[in-house]
């Protein structure tokens, strides 16, 4: 590939990879997890996720702007590594299926209620197949119009305010939780609000020196955080506390109480933007996965492992059949991410040492 | 490749079971619960109010059922299109069961994704089906009619919002109270007769219409609006007097929450600051005088103060903070000691004292009659 990205492209890659089903009830995880004005908390996390993000900026670093695949095989046998690239593939198959699978099931609360979901997620496979066909570089110039699309959501702000009122936000910190938050599981729930940031990982072959990939996650992560926090802000005032902890989606509700005077019930319009943001996701987990199979496979036809990607995406598909079965599948399935995001960037640097020792022994 | 993906489409197209035809969709305008018997038999009368293609008349449905739902199969039985909730702007409950409660109604009404949080809550005075049935000289349906009585008056601020999102919000809220819209049957017309008062989701107190103005302006600032005061004290003489485009502030001071939860009295304090301009005035006394200005100033502070006194008296005996004081009780207090709070039997039993300092803003274009 001859075009490199920029920091702009990288920055809005980490904010529409965040943006996910998560949101739809961010909210609610807060105010679960962390009680009143649990803000606090989810901005104290954000900066967990910063310090992953140094940590793999830290790789990069050592790494010289190689590939994880070139790192990890300095280090490791090609039969040793590739069973790693087929669990990582397969993994980040099943998050991309997931997510679009739960954001399906999601939508069919609010529209199209009685189609068979699959026949739905096959058009959402559709789409997403059509996005993996092309580099990165195009994909990137769809990121970048999906972006305009959803961050043009974000001037309904101002409609919210009539009803706002920071009385609601209480005086009180972390009081009044669900039970269960406060908790490593809560707060690993709550942390999947920021998983996507770590496949800028695999983003090391795109980037050259004049991209800046770094500056740019940075100014993603930030900026995802700054949007998370205005959402937060404005449902704590929106809603009363206890009031959040019951709504499924929060988001949908706010988007509920948008209308003008020549339309009501927008949020059916407004919703489907959302679409943009989660098929980025599937299609960037999907390719995640195919750059480790290419990495195995390297002679393969042009669009044949993405053709099979998608198809197993599509089949993944069939195991959430419930939004239950796929909310617990997504989260639990971003647990596993959160794990990767750290121990990934770990094992890479442990790569690198083992590659250092390795040559000075050549060189002896 | 191309008459391939053409034909994926055209193959995809014939996959539309979630069709909604617009002429063979019955849109739900108003939905009325009231209790069908009132001797302790848990039966539902359900009332749907859908409007005819033209929207100048509607079609009414009346069923007796235990839930709201199982109405529902009976009017689908009945109804030759089908019926959806995406248009409900009303959702009215007859007098008694909202005194009964409602939360089982309206927790399956914001249960399903497909009403709308603008739709409003209405507690009716009268034969709710009746209410529904009747042609107006207003025009239109009765829904239609609901719909554009209670957002004009919501609109000129006399009543604070009372639509889902709002009622669902308060009842959740343990700080204040939630409040609904009473609705009168007229021979002839509906009126907005004043705010059903709720603690949690029963009915137990209402602000006569004449007073919204003066609960508004306890509940919250308001911006715009007409203040009606009869009998204000301007010397020796009383005057009734209308004030116009007013505009409120409030101010909440209370002593403080420590020992509450051992049962020490509240003593709050609030304080409303009110302007407008005086575009209606019977007096005798010339306005053109600073001086009679000032006086009528502190007939019109005392007389506002005293009538927003007595609507507290009236949550004060229906136990209901429906002005939201406990909000801000809340605040001052740690978490732990509010949550062991009875905040509604704290509320009841406090101290409040109400002070008014109402300004004229202007008198319009005339300085003496």
């Amino acid at each position: 590939m001859k075009e490199k990205l920029n920091r702009f492209h990288i920055g809005i890659f980490i904010y529409m990879i965040e943006l996910d089903v998560t949101v739809f009830s961010l909210p609610r995880l807060v105010a679960e997890n962390f009680g009143t004005n649990g803000w606090l908390g989810l901005l104290a996390l954000s900066l967990v996720a910063f310090a992953n993000i140094g940590l793999i900026h830290f790789v990069y670093r050592l790494g010289k702007g190689r590939s994880i695949f070139q790192i990890i095989e300095t280090a490791l046998p090609k039969w040793c590594a590739y069973p790693l690239y087929v669990l990582l593939a397969g993994f980040w198959l099943s998050v991309g299926a997931f997510i679009g699978k739960d954001f399906i099931l999601i939508f069919q609360m609010l529209a199209f209620q009685s189609t068979d979901s699959m026949l739905i997620f096959f058009m959402y496979c559709l789409m997403a197949y059509f996005l993996l066909i092309k580099d990165l570089y195009s994909i990137m110039k769809a990121v970048t119009l999906f972006f305009i699309l959803t961050t043009a959501l974000n001037g309904l702000f101002p409609f919210f305010f009539q009803e706002w009122k920071l009385i609601r936000l209480t005086t009180s910190f972390f009081q009044d939780a669900q039970p269960g938050g406060h908790s490593l599981y809560g707060m690993a729930e709550m942390y999947t609000v920021f998983v996507g940031y770590e496949l800028c990982m695999l983003m090391f072959p795109y980037v050259n020196e004049k991209s800046k990939l770094f500056q740019g996650v940075y100014f993603g992560q930030l900026f995802t955080v700054f949007l998370q926090q205005l959402f937060v802000w404005v449902s704590f005032g929106f809603f009363s506390f206890p009031e959040l902890k019951v709504l499924s989606y929060p988001l949908i509700h706010t988007l509920e109480y948008v209308e003008f005077p020549f339309i009501n019930r927008m949020e059916n319009l407004i919703f489907p933007f959302f679409l943009f943001s989660n098929l980025l996701s599937t299609v960037f987990f999907s390719f995640a996965s195919m750059l480790c199979l290419r990495r195995i496979f390297p002679q393969a036809r042009p669009k044949l492992i993405e053709f099979f990607l998608i198809l197993g995406v599509f089949l993944l598909g069939y195991i959430p059949k419930i939004l239950r079965q796929s909310e617990l599948l997504v989260r639990h399935s971003y647990f596993i991410e959160i794990g990767i995001a750290i121990v990934l960037p770990l094992l890479l640097l442990l790569f690198i040492k083992v590659g250092q020792w390795r040559q000075k022994e050549v060189k002896v | 490749m191309r008459a391939f993906r053409w034909m994926l489409v055209l193959l995809l197209l014939t996959g539309c079971s979630d069709q909604r035809i617009l002429e063979k969709v019955g849109f739900i305008r108003t939905i009325a619960y009231d209790l069908a018997g009132r001797d302790g038999a848990k039966l539902l009368k359900v009332t749907i109010s859908i409007p005819k293609t033209k929207q100048e008349e509607s079609i009414v449905y009346s069923a007796v059922a235990r839930t709201s739902k199982q109405a529902r199969a009976i009017f689908d039985r009945q109804n030759n299109r089908r019926l959806v909730n995406g248009q409900l702007r009303q959702i009215v409950f007859g007098e008694a069961l909202a005194r009964d409660g409602i939360w089982s109604h309206l927790d399956a009404i914001m249960r399903d994704p497909s009403v709308g949080i603008h739709s409003h809550v209405v507690v009716a005075e009268g034969d709710t089906e009746r209410m529904m049935t009747k042609k107006y000289e207003q025009g239109g349906t009765a829904g239609e009619y609901i719909d554009d009585l209670l957002r004009a008056e919501s609109a000129s601020r006399d009543i604070p919002h009372t639509n889902l999102h709002s009622f669902i919000r308060d009842y959740y809220d343990d700080g204040i109270e939630p409040v609904a819209t009473i609705l009168k049957e007229l021979p002839n017309s509906l009126m907005v007769d004043g705010l059903a008062l709720f603690r949690k989701d029963r009915y137990v107190g209402r602000i006569q219409g004449v007073d919204k103005m003066y609960f508004g302006i306890l509940r919250d600032s308001v911006h715009m609006g007409d203040l009606n005061m009869e009998g204000v004290k301007m010397g020796e003489e009383s005057v009734p007097i209308s004030m116009s485009y007013i505009r409120s502030h409030r101010k909440i001071r209370f002593s403080s929450p420590k020992g509450l939860t051992q049962g020490k009295r509240l003593k709050v304090d609030i304080e409303i600051k009110l302007r407008g301009s005086m575009l209606e005035y019977y007096g005798q006394e010339p306005l053109d005088s600073v001086a009679n200005q000032r006086k009528l100033e502190a007939g019109m502070s005392k007389y506002v103060a005293k009538k927003c006194q007595s609507l507290i008296g009236i949550m004060q005996r229906s136990k209901t903070d429906s002005i939201g004081l406990g909000q801000h009780v809340r605040n001052a207090m740690h978490y732990r000691d509010w949550k062991k709070l009875d905040w509604n039997e704290t509320f009841a039993a406090a101290d409040i004292t109400v002070r008014a300092s109402v300004k004229i803003k202007d008198i319009g274009k005339l300085i003496r009659s």
